[in-house]
């Protein structure tokens, strides 16, 4: 098992290519700092806001999505575990290779341009250190959360296409604070973030129940495959 | 030169039962060719099965290696369903239609392959040793196939080898080593080769399936011809009483070593021909044994062939017996 997640980490990030990440490293710097020089012009207070909110609200579903749609190779999760598969690798393990290789992709491509965002929204304004710690844990949280929702999704419909309908659904459903938000992980961040409560949730339940979606979203996708 | 290797009927290896299964290489992931309601027992041995991606082969090859779930039916290799177990896996050698290429260098596939199977992946064998220090990504889509035939005849003691094209988009494998291997692995295991190129299948097959639209169209012996066992030298004499070609027969049957068969008809037309057919598992020391027994009792030979396995011709005999089909 350990051999076919290794096997699969690798896989994974073969696919992505650091060129890839690399631009879109250079694309997320200039993003979030783009975003927090406009907003600081007119409103210095409400730059660390527009930045978290660019971050979580758009940069880090798109980059999960795009993450774990390279490293399955724009297919279902069982095709794209194949090419290991066939050489008698555990699919499972696979499987769990390449989200983490998307999970890292995305901490890799998110993490820095939010760090340069912030720091350009906050300047000399107070509060920067623990926003920065805080958004931290948020994204690697969330991260987790979106990569094991678009690794389930991918076991679903041909070549995985479930997976624009649940970035789709996140965005329509996961927006609002009613029950129908409770499986996506966007309510929860904004949350998280200060936002309203969804379906009555404490901050404290929602990071939970975040943790949880991660954690069942993937069982869920290895429960789908065969060995 | 060939070889007779019969088949063991009670070293069934794979069996599957009314299956019904589609490839994924179709637009947008769709299937482009399916098999309906295939039942087919294999023993050791290799097992052509003519056909193309459209007619079903690359369903095929997806559900007995385990790549493809079936839709319905079942695929059991030694009693183990391959697409649910990593282990029964580990013993099947693949060659698929699409290249399922892994990141860094050839020399660390080899290492990964030979630490979960076992086995030496067979590069120099087959005239492959130089791919060995390049890169996976940097190979073009016919070396990486060769790569992928080298690793499908890999396992030293397979459960199963399911080969797709394997003389078609290769690039630079040496077509001796080749055949050796093959003959190496049918000697313990079956080896099902999924092609369209009928000349090496005639020459190596010791069972034909004709896969058409999805299901077997013919089973040899079933429709009237069949592969390497039972392939056979054709001559034609001028015979315009009938007398020589018997004799010929005859002649032929004690002198050619290793006949399995030797028959003989008249065949009306003028001028009167005589056609004898021999079934000997070395046809090309056949072919002198003829030319040398005919230039002895002063026979006009007008032609000599093999017989030829081909596509047009299985047809014809397929659609000419159809009450001789096999399911």
């Amino acid at each position: 098992m350990i051999r076919a997640i290794r096997v699969g980490i690798a896989l994974g990030w073969t696919r992505t290519g650091p060129r890839r990440v690399g631009v879109l490293l250079g694309l997320g710097g200039l993003g979030h700092a783009g975003v927090a020089l406009a907003v600081r012009s007119s409103s210095r207070l409400g730059a660390p806001d527009a930045v978290l909110g660019l971050a979580f609200g758009f940069g880090l579903p798109l980059i999960a999505y795009g993450a774990v749609a390279t490293a399955l190779a724009s297919t279902d999760l069982s095709s794209a575990t194949w090419a290991a598969a066939r050489l008698g690798l555990s699919r499972r393990g696979v499987a769990i290779g390449l989200s983490l290789s998307a999970f890292l992709t995305t901490l890799l491509v998110l993490m820095p341009g939010l760090l340069i965002g912030l720091g350009v929204a906050y300047g000399s304004l107070p509060g920067g250190a623990r926003d920065v710690f805080t958004s931290t844990g948020l994204v690697v949280l969330g991260a987790a959360a979106y990569v094991a929702v678009f690794t389930l999704a991918s076991t679903a419909m041909k070549r995985g296409r479930a997976r624009s309908l649940a970035l789709f659904l996140d965005f329509l459903l996961g927006s609002g604070t009613s029950v129908l938000a409770l499986p996506f992980p966007r309510g929860h961040l904004s949350s998280l973030l200060g936002g309203e409560a969804l379906a009555t949730l404490s901050q404290r339940q929602s990071s939970g129940f975040l943790g949880g979606l991660a954690v069942a979203a993937l069982l869920l996708a290895l429960g789908r495959l065969r060995d | 030169m060939t070889e007779s290797r019969p088949l063991a009927s009670n070293s069934a290896r794979v069996r599957v039962c009314g299956l019904y299964a589609g490839d994924a290489l179709g637009a947008g992931g769709g299937s482009l060719g399916r098999v309906w309601g295939i039942d087919w027992t294999l023993g050791h041995g290799i097992h052509a099965v003519i056909g193309t991606p459209e007619d079903g082969t690359a369903a095929l090859a997806g559900v007995l290696t385990g790549e493809l779930r079936p839709k319905r039916g079942s695929v059991y290799i030694e009693g183990v369903a391959p697409f649910a177990s990593a282990v029964c896996r580990r013993r099947i050698g693949a060659l698929l239609p699409r290249s399922t290429g892994l990141g860094g260098t050839v020399r660390e596939l080899i290492a990964l392959s030979h630490a979960v199977r076992g086995g030496d992946v067979p590069l120099d064998r087959l005239g492959l040793g130089a791919l060995r220090a390049r890169r996976n990504q940097t190979l073009s889509v016919p070396e990486a196939r060769a790569l992928e035939l080298a690793l499908a005849l890999a396992t030293p003691t397979p459960s199963l080898v399911v080969l797709h094209e394997p003389w078609n988009g290769v690039a630079g494998v040496d077509p001796i080593g080749f055949r050796e291997l093959l003959l190496e692995r049918a000697a313990s295991a079956p080896v099902v080769v999924l092609t369209s190129v009928l000349t090496e299948v005639a020459k190596l097959a010791d069972s034909v399936h004709l896969l058409e639209g999805g299901r077997w169209a013919a089973v040899d012996g079933g429709s009237g011809w069949l592969a390497r066992a039972a392939e056979k030298l054709l001559v034609w004499l001028e015979d315009p009483n009938g007398l020589v070609t018997p004799e010929l027969a005859a002649t032929l049957s004690t002198r050619v070593e290793n006949a399995r068969s030797v028959s003989w008809e008249r065949i009306a037309g003028p001028p009167q021909l005589g056609l004898v057919a021999i079934a000997a598992d070395d046809l090309e020391a056949a072919a002198l044994t003829v030319s040398k027994v005919c230039a002895e009792l002063a026979v006009n030979v007008r032609a000599l062939a093999t017989t030829p396995l081909e596509r047009a011709a299985l047809l014809g005999l397929v659609r000419a017996a159809p009450s001789e089909r096999s399911p």
